[in-house]
């Protein structure tokens, strides 16, 4: 999971893997890692999901942490353009280290869009991402979609 | 076909060509084999590893003759490596030397110290062996194999069969804390993770380039534990460096490294550990009997006061003795005053036998003659020992039976009224022996025996009446014919003695009613006891009636309605 400060990388996998939404924001330090398994046309996955502190200009991108992961969570919040820009820069960073399947999530989708979706071109989001997906973790809103989507590329793939 | 067979087949075909084609072929001998070497060599190594054994004692002559030859570049090549090795080793030895010290000097002053010499001496082993041997039991309890790059858990065993429950998360932590550590601190160089310890245990990590293994181990762990890790995680890379290399996420490939993780599980000397459980706490032993016994040295001390006091209560129980007082002086000594018949045991004796400690007691004895059956019994038991008598007591009166002589039976006769005057003895089974002649002086004596021995019968019996009542019940009208026939002979014996002697016979009165009236009745009483006498054959001129009235004495006055009788010498 990657994303600016308070997209919401914590709450999406919080209320995937406890079903728990809260609005208190605790910011992550480090690496939070969870485990949950996934069943898929008949095949079980077992996610081991690092929700890796969040990321903006000020702060460093970690990419050891991504070094061996299997998919990429990137996460943006549709209420603020700058997480949309700083997903630009944390993608170009961390396809230096990995090419591992990625995947864009527009979360906090139950508040007003602050930017337009025209704006995904600049990711070139059809070719770098294998979806593109609206989420809120609030009200729980396509977030199972969210991990079965990296589920269903590695059965296709 | 045999080589033969070809070698001829190739002569006929080729003919002189056949030179030129070996001629050939070895002009391009180099560069064909140069070109299958490796492979070649690959291959037959892998078919039956005979490579290695060929090549073997080639290396180890040209190492020899190299290092012999050339041993200046030798240590030129070595030199970092040993320093580096050396210095390691060094450290590692220093570090542990130091830690045994600093538990050797620890453990010197403390209880535990004191306690693990006690331990050792039991043992007997040296108390250094002791300490390290106290130092180094530990249990390596779960055993991870972590994927390097993905953090992914490859394989995992616990000793807890239910433990291995988050070995997925644990191993990706690990990874994360490393991968944390490495970007922190080793900004060139590689860093791993070494030791992680907490209060109850260590996780002990060994790095290497395909997969990491980590082990949590309880109890303080020996430098064993680290050389196994090292050598499973040598094993399993090289048996799985493949699997390792290739490995995508499907830990079921290293499936089979579980067998190196379970050797990793090791538990120092099993045996040793419970037997050190096993071993009785002394300590707790010996402290807890010490306080056992105080606790029961005071509670005897109470106890052996409390039943001294129940023993003396009991004294007023034994027959023959009256407690008077009892007081308590001091802590446990007592001062006791008693009356005692002599007869029975003396108070010291008695003492003795309870064993009561005789200093412990203030003793002050006054004698008196109790009336107390046991006492009575005792005495007369006694008695009859001195006649060698055998007495058997039935229903109240004394069966004897035995020889004597006739005196001797007087006598006892006398000693046994003086004991109990009402005292009913049954001689008919003692034989009086033969040659005790009975010559004149003898029977005068014996009849001044008898004759006392009557008046005492005599003057116990008396004769009740009912209130204000003179007339004789069944009861009175038997004692009195009884007393007819004590009376006919004491005259008997009287003449004997020659001793002149007269009855008085003595009415009393209660003090109900007036006291005119009260002498009439007591008058009149001993009056009709006379008259029946008389009618019974007794003189009437040896009789003496009188009648006293009322007697003075508070404890009988209201019952004293009677005759008694009195022998008077005349």
């Amino acid at each position: 999971m990657l994303g600016s400060s308070a997209v919401g990388k914590t709450s999406l996998v919080r209320h995937y893997v406890d079903g728990i939404f809260s609005d208190k924001y605790l910011t992550t330090l480090g690496v939070k890692i969870d485990k949950k398994e996934l069943t898929v046309a008949d095949k079980n996955f077992l996610l081991m999901l690092w929700d890796i502190e969040g990321t903006d200009k000020y702060s460093g991108f970690q990419p050891r942490y991504i070094r061996g992961s299997s998919a990429i969570i990137l996460v943006t919040d549709c209420t603020r353009v700058q997480t949309f820009i700083d997903a630009v820069d944390i993608l170009k960073q961390a396809r230096l280290v990995t090419d591992v399947p990625a995947v864009l999530v527009i979360n906090k989708s139950d508040l007003s869009s602050e930017w337009n979706i025209e704006d995904q071109k600049l990711l070139n989001a059809d070719e770098e991402f294998i979806g593109t997906i609206y989420t809120s973790a609030k009200t729980g809103q396509a977030v199972e979609n969210l991990f079965k989507t990296i589920g269903n590329h590695f059965v296709n793939n | 076909m045999a080589d033969k067979e070809l070698e001829q087949l190739k002569n006929i075909l080729l003919k002189d060509d056949n030179a030129r084609v070996v001629d050939v072929v070895r002009e391009n001998a180099r560069t064909l084999v140069s070109e299958v070497l490796s492979e070649a060599l690959n291959d037959r190594e892998k078919e039956d590893e005979s490579v290695a054994k060929v090549l073997t004692p080639i290396v180890e002559n040209s190492v020899e003759r190299s290092i012999t030859n050339h041993r200046d570049k030798f240590v030129s090549y070595l030199y970092p490596l040993v320093g580096s090795l050396v210095r390691k080793s060094v450290a590692a030895f220093l570090n542990e030397f130091l830690e045994k010290t600093n538990k050797l000097i620890e453990n010197s002053f403390t209880y535990k110290g004191l306690k693990w010499r006690i331990k050792a001496k039991q043992a007997g082993v040296t108390f250094a062996q002791y300490v390290v041997s106290q130092t180094y039991v530990f249990r390596v309890e779960q055993v991870f194999l972590i994927h390097a790059e993905t953090g992914l858990l490859l394989n995992s065993a616990s000793l807890d069969p239910d433990g291995s429950n988050d070995a997925d998360l644990i191993s990706s932590m690990l990874t994360a804390i490393n991968d944390f550590i490495e970007d922190s601190f080793g900004k060139e160089k590689r860093t791993a993770l070494d030791v992680i310890k907490t209060a109850n245990f260590n996780l002990v990590i060994k790095d290497g380039p395909f997969a990491v293994i980590a082990a949590a181990v309880t109890g303080n762990m020996s430098e064993q534990v680290p050389a196994t890790l090292q050598n499973a995680l040598e094993e399993i890379h090289h048996l799985y460096s493949e699997e390792l290399e290739n490995f995508e996420g499907d830990s079921s490939t290293v499936a089979n490294s579980e067998q190196q993780l379970r050797d990793c599980l090791i538990t120092q000397s099993r045996d040793q550990t419970s037997k050190v459980k096993k071993k009785k706490p002394w300590y707790a032993i010996i402290i807890v009997s010490f306080l056992l016994v105080l606790f029961s040295v005071k509670l005897f001390d109470t106890f052996k006061f409390d039943r001294t006091l129940d023993k003396l209560k009991s004294l007023d129980k034994t027959p023959g003795i009256v407690v008077r007082k009892l007081t308590k002086l001091g802590d446990e000594s007592y001062k006791l005053s008693i009356l005692r018949d002599p007869a029975v045991i003396s108070i010291n004796e008695w003492m003795q036998n309870m064993k009561i400690p005789l200093e412990q007691i203030e003793v002050s004895e006054q004698l008196f003659v109790s009336a107390d059956a046991e006492v009575i019994q005792h005495k007369i038991e006694s008695t009859l020992k001195n006649y060698a008598l055998i007495g058997q007591w039935k229903e109240g009166s004394l069966l004897l039976s035995g020889e004597i002589n006739y005196s001797d039976k007087m006598k006892l006769g006398q000693q046994l009224v003086q004991f109990s005057p009402n005292l009913e003895v049954n001689f008919d089974n003692v034989t009086i022996k033969s040659q005790d002649v009975i010559n004149e002086e003898n029977s005068n004596l014996l009849s001044e025996l008898v004759f006392k021995e009557k008046v005492g019968q005599i003057s116990a019996i008396q004769i009740d009446f009912e209130v204000a009542g003179s007339v004789l019940n069944n009861i009175a009208l038997a004692k009195i014919q009884e007393q007819t026939v004590r009376l006919k002979e004491l005259f008997l014996y009287a003449e004997k003695v020659q001793i002149k002697i007269g009855v008085l016979i003595v009415g009393t009165s209660d003090n109900t009613g007036l006291q005119k009236n009260n002498t009439l009745i007591s008058k009149r009483r001993a009056q009709i006891i006379k008259s029946e006498l008389v009618k019974g054959g007794i003189d009437a001129d040896h009789l003496y009636d009188v009648g006293i009235g009322e007697i003075p004495l508070p404890s009988i006055a209201s019952e004293a309605r009677k005759v008694l009788f009195s022998i008077i010498y005349l």
